[in-house]
């Protein structure tokens, strides 16, 4: 009896404690660091030498800049380049340079656009740029003055400026990696350099990331001191990080069932953005029995988007039909979302005249990510329901990228393709998917070099409506960017089409 | 004495040869190119190719594990192929975190299971020794991250008095960095707390059992004072080894609760370092930790002797 009325009393004192939650006060405006919870750490401060996507995410805007910048709905800005005209044949860009200095101190120029374009196009690079494909088009880049830089491109590329607002089109100072380094303890990996509004402090590894505000920065300076960027893989504790207080933002929310305790709670901000990346289901066009169109058409059939969205996304997403997204990134964007609905009886007849009239068995290969996880289980399920039987495969990364994207030894994958305007892999038949159409490798080829908006478009929305018609792979859906907030936070980011979580313009109120 | 540690000492470098072997072999097993993983999937045969060259990993293996041992030997660990930082000074930080959280937990664990299990087994027929018991066998099948996650959410989100997770460095603020491992240490010590009481009541009552204690009670010592003179000092040995696997197990078996309050442990790195096929990384760590194994079971061996004369008159 005494245990149960201590155990009584230590609850009573918690629950009193408990109603006068210091942090739920708002604090004073004077707040100028801001401690952001990001899921995934950079596995090296140099944005110019590895394809993960979290260091361009912590890094490009705030500390590296490029010539252009992709704002948060996926339109291309000015950045380091202040203005830029383009020839009338299209091969020709000319860009006006801002005065900027390097953080180091030394002035940017156009030699360093010069040397940071040169070096990323160079194939003997090293490290290499893991986007050298960006720089495919450039003929030549030239330095007319000081503040002026010319590229001269092939043909006319309606990719290339979209290319150099991504994070590995960063200008570094010029003679950067040149120095002989022990490979690959470069002076960026350790010691990032950039033109930006942040400054690098201090890398902590699986802990944090800290930038300091640049005050000579050449544009506006940032309204906060410092940025952390702190690194909680743990869904659960990123949450009760938020709410004890620990950090301002929840970056990226990966289970989005997890918003309720934020959702009805004046302290916090749900932020709901533009829909980016593609979550689909591949295909191997090459080998297996996804080889026959008709197997990829049944399995395109037998697929509800909507259960994986609520499944998965708990609604927030938008359905697609075809290898692109509607936002500003992908202007070339056609809805084919009703070219597969669900319809098992076709699915079981297509699969009949496929020569599996009792339904066959096909491997999927699922990542360690939600959507890949528990798209494995809605998958298996829908599929099961016309006769394909799933055989599951639980892989890491490392393991995904070897056997099913390097060996194509696989049959159905589920896969985020998170990459904007990368419907150029369709022209590749040496891509993992397999796909080869000549077709569709001249109309891309086309698509890019057209100087005119409307007909690049329409010449894009070809190349849709074909790999929808051989049923390529079975496209799904598109994650709507989500994001925790406290209130008094403004100017964060609230769509993540661009690479980066830019904080140049967030303040506390 | 002498002859018995250099003995001890033999084995334990001829076990720290061999298991650099097997860690080298293991980890060349790992399925997956690291250089694929930092170039990601648009990277051009080229680019990979110079990668591999670069990370070293286009020569032969037995040059690769010579490469790596012999460089152990002069100290260098090597440089994380995908960071380009280098080893030595990730595994200084990463211990700077795991070693005070294992002592932490483990502290917490004796102040536990003492007390708890000495009363229990001393009064093991009694209503309190039976209700200890049930306690600890409740203790130990509560896992560690859901006593963390329940002590986040009293004494960070409702209390806030201490921090959810993360960890402040020792150099910038000590009084942090012991708070910030204050609830990760109170959730694994909770846990092998219950584990050893277990065991530290059953050698208790053991012990209570022996005849020397019945000869000590027969001339004229109360219980109490037998056992303090006689009895703790025999009921060391199973508890001290039982602590000495608890203390190897929550260097990198943290892993879990490191990963709920996001403490930058050992057991994250190498999880980490596995997904990123950083193989200089995973080798260095999985070797640091073979070798506190066997180095701690070196010393729980010695310690037998300390506690134990009829051990070391063997010997």
């Amino acid at each position: 009896m005494r245990l149960a009325a201590a155990i009584s009393a230590v609850l009573a004192v918690i629950a009193c404690s408990g109603t006068s939650n210091p942090g739920s006060t708002p604090r004073a405006s004077s707040k100028s660091t801001i401690v952001v919870g990001v899921t995934q750490e950079p596995t090296t401060m140099d944005v110019t030498a590895q394809a993960t996507a979290a260091i361009a995410e912590d890094l490009r805007d705030n500390l590296y800049e490029g010539l252009v910048r992709t704002d948060p709905t996926g339109k291309i800005v000015p950045q380091l380049a202040r203005s830029w005209e383009l020839s009338p044949d299209g091969k020709v860009y000319t860009f006006h340079l801002v005065t900027a200095s390097f953080h180091d101190g030394s002035a940017f120029t156009a030699d360093d656009v010069k040397f940071s374009y040169d070096r990323a196009m160079d194939p003997k690079t090293v490290p290499a740029n893991p986007h050298v494909d960006y720089w495919a088009p450039v003929q030549s880049v030239d330095v007319v003055d000081t503040h002026t830089v010319k590229v001269t491109l092939k043909q006319f590329s309606d990719g290339f400026l979209f290319h150099m607002g991504q994070g590995s089109a960063a200008i570094i100072p010029k003679g950067t990696h040149l120095a002989a380094t022990n490979p690959p303890a470069t002076n960026l990996a350790t010691n990032p350099v950039g033109t930006g509004p942040f400054k690098f402090e201090s890398w902590n590894r699986e802990a944090s990331l800290t930038l300091v505000r640049n005050d000579h920065y050449w544009g506006t300076r940032a309204p906060l001191q410092k940025v952390i960027f702190k690194y909680i893989s743990d869904p659960n504790a990123m949450n009760n990080a938020l709410l004890a207080g620990d950090i301002d933002v929840v970056s990226g929310v990966t289970g989005p069932e997890q918003l309720g305790s934020f959702l009805n709670n004046a302290s916090f901000k749900v932020l709901e953005g533009k829909p980016t990346g593609k979550i689909m289901v591949a295909m191997n066009n090459a080998a297996g029995p996804t080889r026959d169109i008709r197997v990829r058409q049944a399995v395109s059939y037998a697929i509800d988007r909507k259960a994986f969205i609520d499944g998965i996304q708990q609604g927030h997403a938008v359905p697609i039909g075809s290898h692109s997204v509607p936002n500003d990134s992908e202007p070339y964007y056609v809805d084919l979302t009703g070219a597969y609905r669900q319809d098992k009886a076709r699915a079981r007849q297509l699969l009949t005249e496929a020569g599996y009239p009792n339904g066959l068995t096909l491997r999927v290969s699922l990542i360690p990510f939600a959507y890949a996880r528990r798209g494995g289980d809605i998958l298996a399920s829908q599929l099961a329901d016309v006769g394909i039987k799933l055989q599951s495969e639980n892989v890491e990364f490392p393991l995904w990228l070897d056997q099913t994207f390097t060996k194509h030894n696989y049959d159905l994958t589920i896969i985020n393709h998170v990459e904007p305007r990368d419907i150029g892999n369709y022209g590749n038949p040496k891509y993992y998917w397999g796909y080869d159409n000549p077709q569709v490798g001249q109309l891309l080829k086309q698509a890019d070099g057209e100087q005119d908006q409307t007909k690049r478009n329409d010449l894009y929305a070809q190349v849709e409506r074909q790999i929808t018609s051989d049923a390529v792979n079975a496209w799904i859906m598109s994650p709507n960017s989500l994001a925790v907030i406290k209130s008094s936070l403004h100017s964060y980011p609230q769509s993540r089409v661009a690479p980066s979580i830019y904080l140049g313009a967030a303040y506390f109120s | 004495m002498a002859v018995m540690l250099l003995t001890r000492l033999g084995i334990l470098v001829l076990s720290l040869a061999a298991a650099s072997l097997l860690i080298f072999l293991v980890v060349q097993v790992l399925p997956g190119d690291p250089a694929q993983v930092v170039l990601g999937v648009n990277a051009t045969p080229e680019a990979l190719a110079q990668l591999r060259h670069q990370m070293g990993l286009d020569l032969p293996l037995w040059q690769r594990y010579l490469i790596w041992v012999g460089g152990i030997l002069h100290g260098d660990f090597g440089t994380s192929q995908v960071s380009g930082a280098p080893v030595a000074e990730l595994l200084r930080q990463k211990l700077s975190v795991s070693v005070p959280l294992a002592l932490m937990g483990v502290a917490v664990s004796i102040l536990i299971s003492v007390p708890l299990g000495v009363i229990a087994g001393v009064r093991y027929r009694h209503l309190s020794g039976t209700v200890i018991s049930a306690l600890s066998l409740g203790g130990i099948a509560i896992p560690a991250f859901w006593a963390a996650l329940l002590l986040i959410t009293v004494f960070a989100i409702r209390l806030r008095a201490l921090p959810a997770g993360g960890f402040v460095a020792w150099s910038d603020d000590p009084v942090g960095a012991f708070r910030s491992l204050l609830l990760p240490a109170i959730s694994l010590g909770l846990v092998q707390g219950a584990i050893l009481t277990r065991y530290v009541r059953s050698a208790i009552v053991d012990v209570l059992g022996e005849d020397y204690i019945r000869t000590a009670r027969a001339k004229g010592l109360t219980r109490s004072q037998a056992l303090r003179r006689h009895g703790f000092r025999n009921a060391a040995i199973p508890v001290v080894t039982v602590l000495g696997v608890q203390l190897t197990s929550l260097l990198v078996g943290a892993v879990v609760v490191e990963n709920v309050f996001y403490l930058p442990g050992l057991g994250r790195m190498l999880l980490q370092a596995i997904g990123n096929r950083d193989l200089i990384v995973i080798q260095a760590t999985v070797m640091l930790l073979t070798g506190v194994v066997l180095v701690v079971n070196f010393l729980v061996d010695v310690s037998y002797r300390l506690i134990d004369p009829r051990i070391r008159a063997t010997a």
